[in-house]
């Protein structure tokens, strides 16, 4: 796909102090689409959900600290929750002429669990979340116990520990995570922008520890904030990393869950980007306009 | 004690305090309905470490509606200050305080606001941009006798029809000396929102005499975190900010502060 076909622009600006890129296009008065990418990934995973929505959204879709142009500085909490929640909240700031304007948030992988943090700090602005192999911060602590899904996520409790990941990431990296990603969806598609986020995973796998420093806040507030908006689940059957998300599940943490479990892989916007942009936009037309 | 703090102590004294009003402004700018008191406290505090924080004098305390004039809360049930999960309503008057620790200076602020324009707020923030230009006055005729700014103080909120709620802090305190601290690099948190810091800039020198209550017989000179706060019909307001005492008088350490710029 061209950036030039839609005028995709990769954008920076400092926020925070540390210099922040992310993909945008569409126009400035129409509901905002964000996407946000999960690991080892970067923006260009939703190449082809951003040529399609362009159209008629207000797309961006952020480079996830540490990942290309979004510096992760010397501070690695700034990968965290809480740090880019604030981040994000600063850059629709700057990329909306209007205050606080609607948006939509889609995520996948890690970027489900940034979707979800993001949501109740949104208030009513948020008119609809999109979860694509991913799930809440509590769902997956909840599925300690869940010996099926430990099994897949094996890799998650390894980047929990201190140094190594980073090592193996920067040593190994490469190899092994060109070869899931081409394995678990990525495979048949053309651009050679999938592995983009290789380079940095040594940098964007700090976000598993960052990310498990929030578990007191969640435990603190397991009836804490949630969202109001409709929530829609698309999980893949055939996800090596999680288990599909059910209905009781989401239902803890929205009044509006949607659930759509298909037959695909890991990597459903390199496997499956016709259907991905129909289930997306059929939700969003539907529950969240 | 000294008399005069040096021009680069007030430098670092008013950078930090910038910064700890920038937190705020920027936080209070993002709320938005629903939001909890402690999602805002945590991301006060997050700004603050993104910015390079890693010690506080007290972490942010964020009190919505009713509990902006401490509605609940009982005497000496410090903890009940603490932010809980009461969620923001549209109508609701807000109240940010914060006070981190950079390169051993001590940024102490307080700062209120609304979602939406209330005209009660309005006229309670009008008055107390009033009572921050008279405070200076008073702190320079008083020099000799906290207790005697305090009083003045907490007559001139009752005249003008206003509860004086600062008197619901710990010691009823209008006021308590800053310093610069050691050991700012580490965090030193206790499991009150106060550090370590903040327990050893206040007991080590004494106590009372860093308190600015209805007590206090002593000079004021040198640094005071000055947080008049003020009650109204189902709300509170305050501002909190530094105030020199030298030999050469009273004057705010900066006036460029988000509550003498923005109230009409």
């Amino acid at each position: 796909m061209s950036e030039k076909s839609l005028n995709i622009k990769e954008k920076k600006s400092l926020i925070h102090g540390l210099k922040t890129a992310w993909l945008e296009t569409g126009s400035q008065n129409k509901t905002i689409l964000l996407f946000l990418h999960g690991f080892p990934d970067s923006a260009h995973v939703w190449d082809e959900q951003i040529e399609f929505f362009g159209k008629t959204f207000h797309v961006v879709a952020p480079m996830m600290r540490g990942v290309g142009g979004s510096e992760l500085g010397n501070q690695d909490r700034r990968c965290g929750l809480d740090a880019t929640a604030l981040d994000i909240l600063s850059l629709l700031d700057q990329v909306c002429d209007k205050k606080k304007k609607s948006l939509i948030v889609v995520g996948h992988d890690l970027g489900t669990l940034h979707a979800w943090h993001l949501a109740p700090l949104l208030g009513k602005r948020l008119k609809g979340l999109i979860i694509i192999n991913g799930g809440h911060f509590l769902q997956m602590w909840g599925r300690r116990k869940n010996l099926r899904q430990v099994m897949k996520s094996w890799y998650a409790y390894f980047f929990l520990s201190p140094y190594l990941p980073e090592i193996v990431t920067r040593l190994l990296g490469p190899a092994i995570l060109k070869k899931e990603i081409k394995n678990h969806g990525g495979g048949e598609c053309p651009s050679p922008q999938i592995f983009d986020g290789i380079p940095d995973a040594h940098k964007s796998v700090k976000q598993y520890r960052q990310i498990a420093r929030s578990l007191p806040f969640y435990l603190a507030n397991k009836n804490g904030p949630k969202t109001n908006a409709p929530v829609l689940s698309i999980s893949a059957l055939g996800d090596k990393y999680l288990e599909p998300t059910t209905l009781e599940e989401l239902s803890r943490y929205t009044k509006k869950p949607f659930v759509r479990v298909i037959p695909g892989k890991h990597w459903l916007q390199y496997e499956q980007p016709e259907h991905l942009n129909k289930l997306i936009d059929q939700f969003v037309s539907r529950e969240c306009l | 004690m000294s008399t005069s703090t040096s021009p680069e102590d007030l430098m670092g004294f008013r950078a930090v305090q910038r910064l700890a009003y920038d937190s705020v402004v920027e936080v209070g700018a993002r709320l938005e309905e629903g939001w909890t008191e402690k999602q805002a406290a945590r991301l006060i505090e997050t700004y603050l470490r993104d910015y390079g924080v890693k010690a506080f004098f007290h972490k942010p305390f964020v009190w919505f509606g009713a509990r902006t004039r401490f509605d609940g809360i009982q005497r000496r049930r410090y903890w009940q200050f603490n932010p809980t999960n009461k969620r923001l309503n549209a109508d609701d008057v807000v109240i940010l305080d914060t006070a981190p620790i950079l390169d051993g200076y001590v940024g102490d602020i307080g700062y209120t606001l609304s979602l939406k324009t209330l005209p009660k707020l309005e006229a309670a923030l009008s008055y107390l941009k009033m009572l921050r230009k008279k405070i200076p006055f008073w702190a320079d005729q008083f020099i000799h006798s906290g207790k005697n700014l305090w009083t003045t103080v907490d007559q001139k909120i009752r005249e003008a029809g206003y509860d004086n709620i600062h008197q619901i802090y710990p010691f009823e305190v209008l006021a308590h000396r800053v310093h610069r601290v050691p050991l700012s690099q580490w965090g030193l948190a206790t499991p009150l929102r106060f550090s370590l810091h903040s327990f050893w800039s206040i007991l080590s020198r004494g106590l009372y005499g860093e308190l600015l209550n209805s007590d206090n017989k002593k000079s004021l000179q040198g640094l005071w975190a000055v947080e008049p706060h003020i009650g109204g019909d189902g709300f509170g307001a305050k501002f909190e900010e530094i105030l020199v005492i030298d030999d050469k008088g009273s004057h705010w350490l900066d006036d460029k502060v988000p509550h003498a710029e923005t109230v009409k």
